[in-house]
Formats: C-alpha cells, sequence, structure tokens
C-alpha cells in the first residue's frame, strides 16, 4: 500500500478537501491501486531527459501595461458573498 | 443527414435562410434533447436573435464563413453572460465576464450558437456519466455512453442538432466522444488554437477543437478557431491553410506507420476495423511502414502523472471566495474545504488528491519519473515521423461501453483514454474519424501526425469519406 489512511487525511487537509467518512473509505483502496498502476512506469526504459511542456512559443516579455478590463462589475457580480464591490473573507484562523 | 458542404452551398445560394436553417435544428433539438441530455444551457432566443442577423448579411453577400450555421459549444468554454457551469456544482450559477477567443471567432465569423453543451465535470472523464447535470447519451444507441469528456458535443453533432462543435482535448476528450458516436474529431497541435476563456484542466495538455459529421466540417472550422492569440503564452505563430488543402491527398506521397503493438488489447470488431482502413490506404497507393513504437505504453502512466498535479493546481481557484458555490462556515479554512468538498464530484477530488500527493515535496519522484517518461514518448514519436508521415491507430481499443458499466472503476475508465494521450504528451496532432460499425456502435480510427501537419490529417480523412468505404459486421 502506497497510502495510508493517515496520509489519505493528510493530502485532504493540504488539498483543502473536507473529505466524508464514506469517501475516504471509497476513495482509498482506488488510490492505490491507482498509483500502483502507475509505478509500473518505473520499470520502463526511459530517457534521462525531464519534459514539462511542448511549447514552441519563446520567451518574450509583454509590453508593461495595464490594460482595463471591459466590464468589472460582472465579476464582483460574481462574488458569492458580498458587502458592497467587496467579497467577504471569514477569519483566516 | 445532408453533408454540410451541401447545406452551407443552400444557404450560400439563397435557397434556405439562416434562421430557417436554425428552425430545423431546432426542431431535432426538440426531438432528440430530452433523451439525449447533450446541452446543459440552450440558449435558443439568442441564436434566433443571431440568425436573424445573419439573415440580412447573407442577403448582402457578407455571411461568411459560417453563414448561420449552427455551432454547440462545451460548457468548460466562456461566453460573456451566458452561465458557464463546467458541468459542475462548483459553477452551477457561475456567469463569466468575457468570451473565450475561439467563441468569439466563431461569432465574428457567423456561426450561430445554440448553446452550451454536456461534458464531464471539468472534463474529468471519458463517458459523459461524470456531469453534475446528469449522462448524456450515446446518440446511436442510447443505451450507450457517448464517451467522454466533451460528451454533448459527439452526442449533438452525431443526432444532427448542431452542424459543428467545439470540444476540448486534454487527454482524448474530443477524439472519444467523436469516435463513440460516429463523428469526426480533431485535437490541434499544442498552441494552435487559443486556450483563453477555456477552463483548464492541465495546462501542457489542454487545447481546443472542433467537432463535426465530416472533414469538410473539421477543416471549415478550424480555418476559423485557429491562429495567434496574444492572451494564450503558448499560443503557436502559426498560419495553416485547412480549406485550401482539403482535397490535395496525394496517396503516392504519403507514408502511414503502423504497429501491432497498436492493436494489444483491442476488441475484434477494432482490429478489424483498423485491418480495414490500413488496406484501404495501401490499395489507394499510400506506403504503409511497419515503425516501432516501443514506449507508447509509456504514455498511459505518464498521463495520468502529470495530468494529477496540473489539476490539482488548476482548481485551486476554487474557494468559494471569488466565484462559484460557497458553503457558509466559521473560518476561512472551512469555507474553502466545505465549499470543495459540496462544490466537487467525486472524480474532481480523487483527481485533486492525487495531484496533490504528487505535488508534495517528499513526492517528487513520481512527477519526475513523469516528465523523464513524457521527454521519452517525445522522442519515440520524433524517430516515428523521421520514417512516416502519419501512424494510424484505433482511437478507442474498445466499443461503446454501457452507462453505469464502468463508472465505479476508475482503472478501467482510464483505460479507455491509453490511445488517445500519447498525442496530448507529445503535443501532436490527432484526428478521429468514423471508419467502422459493429451493428448500430460506431467505431473510430485515430490518425496522428508531427506537430503543425493538421491540414493533412484532415486531408486524409476527407480522402477516407471519399474514396473509402466504412468497415461492417
Amino acid at each position: 500500500m502506497v497510502i495510508s489512511r493517515e496520509d489519505l487525511e493528510h493530502i485532504a487537509k493540504v488539498a483543502r478537501i473536507a473529505l466524508t467518512e464514506d469517501e475516504i473509505n471509497e476513495l482509498l483502496p482506488q488510490f492505490n491501486e491507482i498509483l500502483e498502476l502507475l509505478a509500473r512506469a518505473r520499470e520502463l526504459p526511459l530517457v534521462d531527459e525531464e519534459l514539462l511542456s511542448t511549447t514552441d512559443a519563446e520567451d518574450e516579455f509583454r509590453e508593461d501595461a495595464a490594460i482595463p478590463f471591459s466590464d468589472p462589475d460582472a465579476i464582483v457580480a460574481q462574488f458569492p458573498k458580498k458587502r458592497g464591490r467587496y467579497a467577504e473573507v471569514p477569519p483566516n484562523l | 443527414m445532408p453533408m454540410l458542404e451541401e447545406t452551407l452551398e443552400k444557404i450560400r445560394n439563397g435557397e434556405v435562410l439562416p434562421s430557417e436553417h436554425l428552425e430545423e435544428k431546432i426542431a431535432i433539438f426538440e426531438e432528440r434533447e430530452p433523451e439525449l441530455n447533450a446541452f446543459i444551457t440552450p440558449t435558443l432566443d439568442q441564436a434566433r436573435e443571431q440568425a436573424k442577423n445573419i439573415d440580412s448579411l447573407v442577403r448582402q453577400e457578407k455571411g461568411e464563413a459560417f453563414y448561420g450555421l449552427v455551432w454547440g459549444i462545451k460548457d468548460n468554454f466562456a461566453i460573456k453572460g451566458v452561465r458557464m457551469t463546467c458541468a459542475s456544482k462548483m459553477l452551477e450559477n457561475y456567469v463569466p465576464p468575457y468570451t473565450a477567443t475561439p467563441v468569439e471567432r466563431i461569432f465574428e465569423n457567423n456561426g450561430v450558437i445554440l448553446g452550451k453543451l454536456n461534458m464531464d465535470e471539468f472534463a474529468c472523464g471519458s463517458s459523459g456519466e461524470t456531469s453534475y447535470f446528469g449522462p448524456t447519451r450515446n446518440a446511436r444507441n442510447p443505451e450507450y455512453v457517448p464517451g467522454g469528456s466533451s460528451s454533448g458535443a459527439g452526442a449533438a453533432v452525431a443526432a444532427g442538432i448542431v452542424d459543428l462543435a467545439l470540444g476540448s482535448d486534454t487527454g482524448g476528450s474530443i477524439r472519444n466522444p467523436a469516435s463513440f458516436n460516429g463523428v469526426v474529431g480533431l485535437k490541434p497541435t499544442y498552441g494552435l488554437v487559443s486556450r483563453y476563456g477555456l477552463a483548464d484542466l492541465a495546462m501542457s495538455l489542454d487545447v481546443p477543437g472542433p467537432l463535426a459529421s465530416d472533414a469538410y466540417g473539421i477543416a471549415l472550422a478550424m480555418d476559423v478557431i485557429h491562429g495567434y492569440d496574444p492572451r494564450d503564452r503558448v499560443s503557436a505563430k502559426v498560419q495553416l491553410s485547412f480549406l485550401g488543402s482539403l482535397d490535395k491527398f496525394d496517396p503516392g506521397s504519403v507514408r502511414i506507420g503502423f504497429s501491432d503493438k497498436l492493436l494489444d488489447g483491442a476488441e475484434a470488431p477494432v482490429v478489424k476495423t483498423i485491418q480495414h482502413v490500413l488496406k484501404f490506404y495501401e490499395s489507394k497507393g499510400v506506403e504503409v511502414v511497419e515503425v516501432d513504437l516501443p514506449d507508447i505504453w509509456t504514455a498511459f502512466p505518464a498521463y495520468y502523472l502529470v495530468m494529477y498535479p496540473e489539476f490539482a493546481s488548476a482548481m485551486q481557484k476554487f474557494d468559494g471566495i471569488k466565484y462559484g458555490h460557497r458553503t457558509d462556515a466559521q473560518t476561512l479554512y472551512d469555507v474553502v474545504a466545505k465549499s470543495r468538498d459540496e462544490g466537487f464530484g467525486k472524480e474532481i477530488k480523487r483527481r485533486i488528491i492525487m495531484g496533490t500527493f504528487i505535488s508534495m515535496a517528499k513526492n517528487a519522484e513520481w512527477y519526475r519519473l513523469a516528465l523523464r517518461a513524457r521527454a521519452t514518448i517525445v522522442r519515440m514519436f520524433k524517430k516515428a515521423f523521421e520514417q512516416v508521415d502519419m501512424i494510424l491507430s484505433p482511437t478507442v481499443p474498445t466499443l461503446p461501453f454501457k452507462l453505469g458499466e464502468r463508472i465505479n472503476d476508475p482503472v478501467k475508465m482510464y483505460m479507455a483514454d491509453a490511445l488517445t494521450v500519447p498525442a496530448n504528451l507529445a503535443g501532436i496532432p490527432a484526428i478521429s474519424f468514423p471508419a467502422g460499425w459493429y451493428g448500430d456502435l460506431p467505431i473510430g480510427a485515430q490518425l496522428m501526425g508531427p506537430r503543425y501537419s493538421d491540414p493533412l490529417l484532415v486531408s486524409a480523412v476527407r480522402f477516407f469519406e471519399k474514396e473509402g468505404k466504412q468497415w461492417s459486421e
């Protein structure tokens, strides 16, 4: 087993997902099955190079200028809870 | 179903007005939609308004390129003012404040948008069953899944509700439903179509692309939606001509690569279909070359190890504060964690947690393994494309399966992607086209080519449509 129950609880906490008992019971064996399958990659003959992306876009700087967004009110309208034009955030304790 | 070219010709020469064409499509929508559930948010009123405007443009001979052809848009693309859910409870009431680049180009080119299409939640799935708004059904046989994640796109095109659909492909999400519904779907070269306004699944793999009933529709769509967009960091400064090369497939100058390895584990009707397609091309003068693809099955673990952490990262923006579902609680931590637990479905949580696990510093070995596997795949294709112009394979090794058959077995579900994920890892184009039928179940064949060979792939499919015959049993 790659992941223990305690591991899963910790990972869920880091991932900011409040899993229920039932969800943990269902997910735990699935994770281990998936990871064991993926672990097979270790046995494959892999090249000694790490590749992050396949883009051939070159690194370049855009002009450092602000482009005003056309409809900021539409963004504010999406806050699930707000006071005036501010999104409401509970205390971070 | 009338060919897209004929429909377009009738509108062009004034025989049918765009608004009349739209009403025909709406009639099919009314008939088929209750069973298929291909749409999350239909936009019939806006579509009628749009078609009316295009009527007058057509009269002034200004209706190009789409002349009011009817589109459906996968619900992970933003359209300003139209609800965009990503098929998730998390975004059940989200209304985006801007429009995705490919959608903007469709509007500008007189495509009428009939609505937002159903999909797997946040594009995570290969069966269309993980949608918060209920599963979509296969347009050819409603007991079967339509494939995913662009499930609504595949079903709506196959049912003739829309002429064209915009989907997205991270590991097969355009090609899989194209294959299962018997339509054509192109996953373009990475960077060829802008991702601006597409909700990301895995940034290094995602690419938007079209689904259509035939290769002509794909070419027509691609000419409009591809091209450089400064708002997408990986957008390619490349301009290709799809309609211009559609009928220029020259079998004498093309080499198709094939390996028996690609048929490992494939069901018999799928094997027969692929052999049939291979024989067809060979009989027309295409040189079929045996290629060595020793690492093709490396792609499967590599894909999941790359995708999970990118997905977990992409999903961090959903916190119950800025937009989307919010569960109220006393502390910030609880608001975020509870909003996410309530807002996300099972597969989403599974992937976020897997991605979080792989992203942890002590598990870096897993991610590095994936990056090496990815490099291995890229080199394998590079070598193969020194010998051939394209590679033929099944799109999915199996026939479409029944609803509910795999939904609780993630590993079996993931296996459906084994032959579609290599193209995403390598950033190369791949097209799925209807090549066979087993009873009423469609079988798709896939052609993969080197970067920017997209128009050649589309022309190869066109050639098969015109000169070939689908396999059936």
